[in-house]
Order: C-alpha cells, then structure tokens, then sequence
C-alpha cells in the first residue's frame, strides 16, 4: 500500500500516460520536416505549453516564484568558486560558437546546428532531442 | 582549423559539461557547483529568467520548426 499522498495506482497510471504522451510527442515532433506547417504547428505547441506552465505559475505565484515585476525573490548565489569552472566552460563554449559561426565554411568549422543537422538524421536520435529540449525547459520552469 | 579538430575541441568541450554536471553530482563538498544549483540561481533572478526561457524557446523554434 502506497504512502497517503503519495499517490497510487491512479498516479502511476497518470504518469504512464504523461510519459506515453511525451514520448508520441518527441516521436510525431521528429518525424515532421522543418519549414513545413506540421513542424511549426508541434513546436509552437510546446512553446505555448511553457507560456501556459509560466503564466500559471505568475497566476498562483508564492515567495518561491519569481516575477519580472519582483523586486527581490533572489536566492542565495551558490559561492562563487563553485560557479567558476561552469562559467570557463560555458565561456569557452560560447565563443568557441561565435568563433565557428563567423569563421566559416561550415565542412570546416561545426556549430552546434551543423552538428545537430549531423547527428539528428534519424527519427530515433531527433526525438531524443526533442526530449532533451522538452526536460531541460521543464527543469528551467520548475525552479 | 581542420575538421578534425573542430571535432575534438566540440567534443572536449561536451565532455567538460558533463564532467562538471557529474562532479557537482558527487557529493556537496566538492568545488563544482550542482548544474540544478547553477540554474535555479540564474532563473531566480526576474530577467535572467525571462532570458533563459526565451533562450530555450529560441531553441526548440531553431532546431525543430526553422
């Protein structure tokens, strides 16, 4: 027997439809072409779903939720020594981007689009990515 | 620059993302700050917030729609 509020096998069976429906999600998503409407249309679902998550979260905002309007709702910066190695390599990342991006040709100098064109020729490996987005802006709204 | 070593610097810096996002994973005295502690103090500041889920939704619309 589950923990009282710890849900049972009604919150399995809502988490296995969640997740079978992120998966078709990825799947469909993956298998469309960019610049046609399908891929637009599924894309522009996502992008609405996070307005929706944010616009939801400003609606029941508590202490915890920050708003472009707060003032404060700051939290503690972690020390900054710990931030330094994400900072050198985000750094070196992004202008090694820069640096890719204006130096050109593209058979010579990879940018990470030119990379994802590469690695993302199939359906199975673009769903991923699709997933990969979809976690990472669910981990960003969560916050 | 090659091809080559573009490849090997990409992958470099790919591998150093994941070797801190496992390093912060470790335990909490180490000196690398926790990939989650690194994005809730960025979106917990009102416009950095708004910046990363624009960020994010240029993204998905690069990579996906265009």
């Amino acid at each position: 027997m589950s923990p009282p509020g710890r849900g049972g096998p009604g919150r399995v069976i809502l988490l296995a439809v969640a997740a079978a429906g992120v998966g078709g999600y990825c799947w469909v998503t993956a298998g469309t072409t960019p610049f046609t409407w399908p891929a637009d249309l599924l894309t522009a679902l996502a992008l609405a779903g996070l307005v929706a998550v944010v616009a939801l979260q400003a609606s029941h905002r508590d202490a915890t939720v920050p708003h472009l309007c707060d003032r404060v709702a700051v939290s503690e910066p972690p020390p900054f020594a710990t931030l330094v190695p994400w900072l050198v390599v985000v750094g070196a990342l992004v202008a090694f981007e820069l640096w890719n991006f204006v130096a050109g040709p593209r058979s010579t100098h990879l940018t990470v689009s030119s990379i994802y064109d590469d690695l993302a020729r199939s359906q199975g490996t673009r769903a991923l990515c699709v997933l990969a987005w979809l976690v990472l802006g669910w981990h960003l709204v969560r916050r | 620059m090659t091809h080559s070593l573009d490849v090997a610097l990409w992958s470099l810096l790919a591998a150093a993302l994941v070797a801190l996002t496992l390093l912060g994973l470790l335990d909490r005295g180490h000196p690398v700050a926790r990939f989650g502690t690194v994005s809730s103090w960025v979106v917990h500041r009102p416009w950095w917030r708004a910046a990363v889920l624009l960020g994010w939704m240029w993204l998905g619309w690069h990579f996906f729609a265009r």
